[in-house]
């Protein structure tokens, strides 16, 4: 699921009862700049420890030749978390009650195979039922 | 008979003994200088499963300020989304 997606289905979604939270590695500083590119209306919150990344079991520490790739693109990981840790998480959706407990996951460990926005609202409207 | 049961009782505690040995050698060799786990590449991951609950959990909000992403999650059902940064 691209973040554009995300948005189109997110009036729905808040209307079904959800909020949407999105968790990015970027250090609190640069969240803004984030908003303001991807024009996020949801709530953007920073990870820069990885910590959320870790405690989700979705946390990886770069490999070499992915940072040499990364560079050609002129992305910089570290400027943009601010620490040298050289983790990422892998691009994961939780739908997730209130009482704690996951009620659906979609981790692909390939970034470019994206949840089908379609499946995620099945699965919200599911996990709303007793 | 039964002595060949025992005998495959004991190759089978002396195997996962070695497999115990073996894989804290082999975590070893990739802790993370914190002292936790990171797998090095995005196949190895063992994210947390359908059922389990979520870890109490402290992240930075734009403003720099501490949000508690449990107690969000205790007052409204939540799609939480993992990415890779703005970049």
């Amino acid at each position: 699921m691209q973040l554009g997606q995300l948005q189109e289905i997110e009036p729905k979604l808040n209307e079904m009862g959800y909020q949407i939270i999105a968790i990015s590695p970027d250090r609190p500083e640069l969240l803004e700049q984030n908003i303001k590119k991807h024009n996020f209306t949801y709530l953007l919150l920073s990870d820069s420890k990885k910590d959320a990344a870790r405690a989700f079991g979705i946390a990886f520490r770069v490999d070499e030749k992915s940072l040499k790739m990364y560079e050609q693109y002129g992305i910089d990981i570290e400027a943009a978390s601010g620490e040298h840790d050289l983790i990422l998480p892998v691009p994961a959706v939780f739908v997730i009650s209130t009482d704690g407990i996951i009620k659906f996951e979609y981790v692909n460990p390939n970034y470019e195979v994206r949840l089908d926005p379609d499946i995620l609202m099945a699965a919200a409207r599911s996990a709303l039922k007793k | 008979m039964k002595v060949k049961r025992i005998r495959l009782d004991v190759v089978l505690v002396v195997l996962s003994l070695s497999l115990i040995i073996g894989s804290s050698i082999v975590t070893g060799s990739v802790a993370a200088p914190s002292g936790s786990t990171v797998p090095t590449s995005p196949e190895a991951v063992c994210p947390l499963l359908n059922g389990q609950k979520i870890p109490l959990l402290n992240l930075k909000t734009l403003e720099n300020k501490s949000f508690d992403l449990s107690a969000a999650i205790a007052k409204k059902p939540t799609i939480l989304i993992f990415y890779r940064g703005g970049w």
